[in-house]
């Protein structure tokens, strides 16, 4: 019975690894270590985190962990509550929704899909804090982002990698 | 055994597959009512978020310190070869210094002396100063904010004046239990009222997200030039007067730039200062409070007592 019990909180435990990666990632974004340039610009972690987990485990990375990143971003940013979260929320969704395409498909392709796919999310970020503080903001520190971020990519995915086969492991176990 | 999971797997996947599609749309709602609400600033959202910084503060305070020692040891190792064109500075630097000190105190005398002829009072008082570390900066073209970890419960207020050892950062705006925001210089929606040396010249340092932000509401016919100092005015009575906030670093018709003394990729640590000349209303009215106890009920007719500072008494 113990036994039992030990294995469902070890489960919930599991599911929520996730989550916990995309929070430090979100952490990661608020230090000093990946700034770059003049303008301070940073790559995004936490998208590189979301669009990786919607895309492997959209089952333990759910609307709601996309929802809590992205609160916890915009609370540790300084950003409108909500802006984030409204990004990430629709970055899961239109990964979840193209699943069937990412199937098999290698790595650089898949590369490529998180191009588009942050450079809509960057975009839709862009829009919404012009509309929000009612004055267009400049566009040129969004290129930089994005390139910055394309290039964590890899990174992001080579330890999220990881992590996913860890959790694969684990589920194969129990 | 094996079926029945099934069955029950078989009834649970699309009910699964219903709340996820509901969670879906409830969130981006709530998302959406969210921003709608923080627009309209009823304060309630930002102390949501300040607190969310509170509970997160000490994790990115413990992950900051070994991120900045290891940038002060590659800045150390840059600096160990320029040590010997460093020591010429400074060497430079010192004599300089020690001409200014021998004139400040000379003028200090002077300005001692003249106080005691015309009977004046002594000087402004030292403000008092929390030293906090810079935890959060996220960066990024929307908001130049940085989160400290100072809050409340270490004495810190909303419009604290932010410098660090070269001059004026920002100013806070938000403050929690733990942690408080500071709004830099740069950002577009930071305005510091300043002056311009020597010319004393006021204006207004208004942020626009670039490096460099302008002078505004400018005098008629400013008498100010590339490379003057910019020190806060300390008009509004917010920020102390005289605090170094940066240098003139181009004028052409349409701006004024001062580039910041700060230097922004090494913001570490800030030191923030109280200084109210002026009383905000939120503390007038508790200081009323205090004094004169709760305000009565309101009457239902006109009376004619007079309150006790005589404030309400007709004007004669």
């Amino acid at each position: 019975m113990t036994l039992l019990w030990l294995h469902r909180v070890d489960a919930r435990l599991r599911a929520l690894v996730p989550l916990a990666t995309a929070l430090l990632a979100v952490l990661a974004d608020m230090l000093p270590l990946l700034h770059v340039g003049p303008a301070s610009v940073t790559p995004l972690a936490t998208l590189c985190v979301a669009f990786f987990w919607s895309l492997y485990r959209p089952d333990l990375f759910g609307a709601g962990a996309a929802f809590a990143t992205g609160i916890a971003y915009d609370a540790l940013a300084g950003l409108p509550l909500g802006l984030t979260s409204l990004v990430l929320l629709l970055v899961r969704h239109a990964v979840v929704v193209q699943q069937r395409f990412f199937v098999a498909r290698s790595f650089p392709v898949i590369w490529c899909c998180f191009l588009l796919l942050a450079l809509a999310a960057l975009a839709l970020r862009w829009a919404l804090s012009s509309l929000w503080w009612g004055r267009l903001f400049a566009l040129q520190p969004l290129v930089f982002e994005l390139l910055l971020s394309l290039a964590l990519y890899p990174l992001a995915t080579l330890l999220l990698a990881r992590v996913h086969s860890w959790i694969e492991e684990m589920d194969d176990e129990s | 055994m094996k079926l029945e999971h099934r069955s029950l797997s078989r009834l649970a996947l699309p009910l699964k597959a219903l709340f996820d599609r509901f969670a879906l749309a409830a969130l981006i709602i709530v998302s959406i009512a969210l921003l709608l609400l923080g627009k309209a600033d009823n304060g309630l959202l930002g102390a949501v978020g300040i607190r969310v910084s509170d509970a997160l503060v000490p994790v990115l305070a413990a992950a900051v310190e070994p991120i900045n020692a290891s940038r002060r040891a590659a800045a150390q190792i840059g600096e160990l070869f320029a040590l010997r064109q460093e020591n010429a500075r400074l060497r430079d630097h010192n004599q300089r210094l020690l001409e200014w000190q021998a004139k400040a105190r000379q003028l200090a005398l002077e300005n001692a002396a003249l106080r005691q002829l015309l009977n004046l009072e002594g000087g402004v008082a030292p403000p008092t100063a929390v030293t906090a570390r810079v935890v959060a900066d996220a960066g990024g073209p929307f908001v130049h904010t940085v989160l400290v970890d100072a809050g409340a419960d270490r004495g810190v207020v909303k419009g604290m004046a932010a410098v660090n050892e070269r001059g004026l950062v920002g100013r806070v705006i938000e403050v929690g239990r733990r942690s408080a925001r500071v709004l830099l210089l740069t950002d577009f929606n930071s305005r510091i009222p300043v002056m311009v040396e020597p010319s004393r010249d006021q204006a207004i340092l208004a942020g626009d997200n670039s490096r460099e932000p302008g002078l505004t509401f400018l005098p008629l016919n400013p008498r100010m030039a590339v490379g003057q100092r910019v020190v806060t005015s300390g008009r509004g009575g917010v920020l102390p007067p005289g605090l170094a906030v940066g240098r003139i670093s181009a004028m052409d018709a349409h701006k004024v730039a001062v580039a910041p003394l700060a230097d922004w990729d090494r913001l570490e640590y800030v030191r923030l200062l109280e200084y109210s000349r002026v009383v905000p209303p939120e503390t007038l009215a508790r200081l009323q409070r205090e004094v004169y106890g709760p305000p009565p009920p309101p009457a239902p007719a006109p009376t004619v007592a007079v309150p006790p500072d005589g404030a309400g008494a007709p004007i004669q």
